[in-house]
């Protein structure tokens, strides 16, 4: 590539202010300047001022650095340079660039990559649409060919027998998870690397790893055949792959809900250097679920707080889909109350698998439920030497089993009377939220 | 397993014929698969057989929940209050915990719901037993699902109803509770009935282990009386030695039992008093019959065992015997004691355990003075400051305020371990005084280089007081301390001071608003 300038107005262009300008071409002197080159990539050279200073130019970009002390960008170092490379070529020979230029062109190669990976949908402003349309079939490409490799790993997996994963390394699920990534398709990416903890986790790990595979299975066909699919199914589908709506989608698509909404308990998971919170709330009025999603890096708080154990009228948009329960808060209105009254929810467990199997007949693929429960009892059964097991058993005598911790908190909250409950459920166990006695709503 | 699973466990590429029937309508979906992809046609319909099963999920069922907690008879405690007893339990000012609890179980409340797992989770009796009367039906209830929280059932609630049906309630417990139940109930009854709890005893003595006969045996010591010796005295002849000696014990403490006598003349055989001085003659063997009385024959490490002997049947005398026997006064005893090289630690430590045994007070108060006159004798401190805890509160602070009043005192050295042993709440003008010389002294501090509060009583004393100080003497304790202009400079023993001020400060706050809220 190389340098690409041919006149030293085009340099000029580049400078903050007139005196940077003027300053820069009193520089573009050879004299000034030692160990100077370029190649295709570079053009570097150290100019003697109160100090030797080094200036780095990255010819892609035009992004020039310099060790000179100066806050200006670029500085009359590098316009200097810039002036001079363009009015002498001669006088910047072609040369292999010191280690000095080389770590820099590195290190800015490795933040781009990183750059293009958090934002991968962000075309270049200056595109034309037909390079915007070359770049979709582009991607179009390289996910359908990752939608292969998923799909030939499948088969491989099934055709060698399950048996054989067993003795497999973590890296067996990272690999095929990186290639998803690379295929923009985290979201299958993700499912591959939970897939690597079935195995040996419980006795009938192969039966769950089955029907894991299965999901997956039926989601790669879903999203082959997508143009099959109602288009609000599509949307999920989409979302399910690693194609996240942005923003503006979700106003322009996603449905807008108005009630009073029920902060009925938050989760956070703070494995990864990206926190995830996930927050429940329940309309009053509509008995919609809401599920809302958010993320901060490290320490940094969380852009939305929820005071939880409180309800507040508020504007929700629910993120497309053929079972929305992703949802933003659009605007809160009014004043926020704590909880006093009895939760809304389902008087049996049977109520709640219904609605459960209804949303999953809209979209197979939902994992987490917001579970509340009127008049429930949560029982700690002894089993002896195999340890507790702890329900919530409705009104009928139905149970579901509690998440495999202790629950001592909401056992002395209710006392074997029946308490309204609200839990996340997984298709395993619940796991407790909180609990409303009397007046009060604990958090647990 | 299902036939899709275990097509999958061996892999297609082992087998001819793939089975996908599941019995189930997935079957009439899989059926329009495409023929010829084995694999996607496994994968396909597991999955779809997966979300069958999913959204097909039947609960499983309980008919019979457990029977739930009954209703409260205690009136639940302020939120304020229960804030406070939280903290405390988590750790933060713990050394107040067992007055809080105490002043909780006066006012006859009881802590939320939401704190009983923290609550239950205590350890050590003294915190226990008194936890058990604030954490109402429902502790007691939630307690029954935890093992570690087994503790509760070694209490007893509270009775209610006509002393019959209590007496009746007793002795269902006395039959069917656990250890600690039957011990507490067998102490309780000691106290209104002595006699039928002796019997209840009795009738079961040659069933219970070893160890439940030391537990149960030791609440004879609530209302004991000569009409117990019958009984105690069949009870020497039991198999267990720590059963013997705790036998003896009791017996040793009723002065009219055939045991007092045998070991006063033992004693008398061992020691005499020319009106001068003592004269001590060891025995020479250990008779079978010393045995029977309880006395150990093996020394502890470094002990020689005829004086091992001595010390043990000199321990069980009433110091009484002395003065009728050797010298009308104790002081005068003690004196000859002190004179005597040789016997003089083993004496002073005997009758230091005779005096505490039998109560008398008069000997624990020249046994304490002599003891810091001299500084030996009574060399371990736990006995000390047991001598000092038995004495009446104004004797004991008397002792203990000349300690830190005078500089030159010879018993300063550890005097803040005599200052824990008091009564607690401390008499008014004790703490006053006490608050008064806190203040001289800590504006006397020059912080030199090589002082260190670690060795510093009054620093050491801070965390006594703030638990011991009475509620009269908290205005004064919570004027600004100030720490002397001298120490201008930060060092880090102004800092620990400044530190171990304000957790004094902040203590006698939390007290003050603990009182506040048991009083309302």
């Amino acid at each position: 590539m190389g340098l690409q300038l041919t006149s030293n107005d085009q340099v000029l262009t580049l400078a903050p202010d007139s005196s940077s300008a003027a300053a820069g071409k009193k520089l573009a002197n050879a004299k000034n300047w030692q160990n100077q080159g370029q190649n295709a990539d570079a053009l570097w050279g150290e100019c003697q001022g109160s100090a030797l200073y080094q200036v780095r130019v990255d010819l892609s970009t035009l992004t020039i650095t310099c060790s000179c002390p100066s806050r200006k960008l670029p500085c009359k170092h590098g316009l200097g340079l810039l002036l001079l490379a363009v009015s002498t070529p001669r006088s910047v020979p072609h040369s292999e660039p010191p280690e000095w230029v080389t770590s820099w062109l590195a290190k800015r190669a490795a933040n781009s990559k990183r750059k293009a990976y958090s934002e991968p949908q962000k075309p270049p402003a200056s595109s034309s649409s037909a390079a915007i349309l070359k770049n979709a079939e582009k991607r179009w490409a390289q996910t359908m060919k990752g939608l292969d490799l998923l799909d030939l790993w499948l088969n491989d997996l099934i055709r060698n027998g399950l048996a054989s994963v067993e003795s497999r390394p973590a890296s067996f699920w990272e690999e095929q998870r990186a290639q998803m990534v690379d295929a923009q398709l985290e979201g299958l990416g993700n499912r591959v690397l939970r897939l690597g903890e079935i195995p040996n986790s419980s006795a009938n790990w192969p039966d769950q790893l089955m029907a894991e595979l299965g999901k997956l299975a039926l989601l790669s066909h879903a999203f082959r055949h997508s143009e099959q699919l109602e288009p609000s199914l599509q949307m999920d589908i989409r979302q399910l792959v690693g194609k996240p709506i942005k923003q503006e989608e979700v106003s322009a698509l996603g449905e807008t809900v108005t009630d009073n909404w029920l902060i009925l308990g938050q989760r956070v998971d703070a494995k990864e250097k990206v926190r995830e919170q996930w927050t429940w709330l329940l309309g009053a009025q509509t008995r919609r679920t809401a599920l809302v999603l958010q993320y901060a890096f490290g320490q940094t708080p969380f852009a939305e707080v929820f005071p939880l154990g409180s309800r507040q009228d508020a504007d929700l948009t629910f993120w497309p889909g053929a079972a929305p329960q992703r949802a933003r808060i659009e605007a809160r209105h009014g004043e926020i109350f704590p909880l006093q009254d009895r939760l809304p929810g389902t008087n049996t467990i049977e109520e709640f698998l219904r609605q459960v199997a209804s949303i999953l007949a809209r979209q197979p693929w939902q994992e987490r439920f917001l579970c509340t429960l009127k008049d429930a009892i949560p029982v700690c059964h002894d089993k002896g030497k195999q340890g507790k097991q702890w329900y919530i058993r409705d009104s009928s005598g139905s149970v579901l089993p509690l998440t495999n911790d202790d629950h001592w908190r909401l056992l002395a909250l209710s006392g074997g009377h029946p308490v309204d409950f609200a839990g996340e459920w997984d298709g395993e166990s619940l796991y407790p939220l909180g609990v409303q006695v009397d007046t009060r709503y604990y958090l647990l | 397993m299902n036939a899709i699973v275990t097509a999958a466990l061996l892999g297609t590429a082992q087998q001819q014929n793939i089975e996908t029937y599941t019995g189930t309508p997935v079957d009439t979906l899989t059926e329009k698969l495409p023929p010829g992809e084995t694999e996607r046609n496994l994968l396909l319909s597991a999955g779809a057989w997966a979300l069958y099963r999913q959204a097909g999920r039947v609960a499983d069922s309980l008919p019979q929940p457990p029977e739930p907690a009954a209703p409260e008879t205690l009136s639940l405690c302020s939120a304020e209050l229960a804030t406070l007893l939280e903290s405390m339990l988590k750790g933060e000012h713990q050394e107040l915990l067992p007055e809080a609890l105490e002043c909780v179980r006066r006012a006859a409340l009881r802590i939320p719901y939401e704190l009983l797992p923290t609550a239950l989770a205590v350890q050590g009796a003294e915190l226990r037993s008194a936890m058990f009367h604030l954490i109402g039906e429902r502790g007691r209830w939630l307690s029954q699902f935890n093992p570690a929280w087994s503790w509760v059932s070694n209490y007893l609630p509270r009775g209610d109803g006509s002393e019959d049906a209590q007496l009746a309630n007793a002795e269902t417990t006395w039959q069917e509770g656990t250890l600690g139940q039957r011990q507490a109930v067998l102490r309780l009854l000691r106290t209104t009935n002595p006699t039928k709890a002796r019997e209840w005893l009795s009738a079961v003595w040659k069933q219970e282990k070893a160890d439940a006969r030391s537990d149960l045996l030791s609440t004879l010591e609530t209302g004991l009386s000569t009409e117990d010796e019958q009984f105690l005295e069949k009870a020497l002849d039991d198999r267990a030695a720590g059963v013997r000696t705790l036998v003896a014990s009791l017996l040793a403490r009723l002065p009219t039992s055939a045991l007092s006598r045998r070991m006063r003349e033992r004693a008398d055989m061992m020691l005499g008093f020319t009106g001068k001085t003592l004269t001590i003659s060891l025995p020479t063997a250990l008779e079978k019959d010393w045995l029977r009385d309880g006395i150990v024959e093996k020394p502890p490490y470094g002990v020689g065992e005829r004086n091992w002997w001595f010390t043990q049947v000199l321990s069980q005398v009433p110091p009484t015997h002395w003065e009728e026997r050797l010298a009308p006064s104790s002081d005068k005893i003690i004196t000859a004691a002190y004179t005597n090289n040789e016997w003089c630690d083993s004496l002073i430590a005997s009758w230091s355990s005779a005096a505490l045994l039998h109560n008398n007070v008069a000997w624990c108060m020249t046994l304490w003075d002599w003891w810091c006159k001299k500084q030996r004798g009574t060399s371990d401190l736990g006995v000390r400051t047991s001598l000092l805890a038995r004495m009446p509160q104004h004797e004991a602070e008397a002792r203990v305020s000349n300690i830190f009043s005078d500089p030159k005192h010879p018993a300063r050295k550890d005097w803040e371990e005599a200052l824990a042993a008091l009564p607690k709440p401390w008499s008014h003008s004790f703490g006053t005084l006490y608050l008064q010389q806190l203040r001289d002294y800590i504006l006397s501090l020059d912080f030199k280089k090589n002082y260190s509060p670690y060795y510093d009583p009054w620093y050491q004393s801070l965390s006594t007081a703030m638990c011991a100080l009475p509620q009269a003497c908290f205005t004064l304790a919570l004027v600004p301390w100030t720490i002397p202009a001298g120490a201008q400079k930060a060092t880090w023993q102004t800092e620990y001071w400044r530190n171990e001020l304000n957790t004094f400060t902040e203590a006698l706050r939390i007290r003050q608003r603990l009182i506040m809220e048991t009083m309302k």
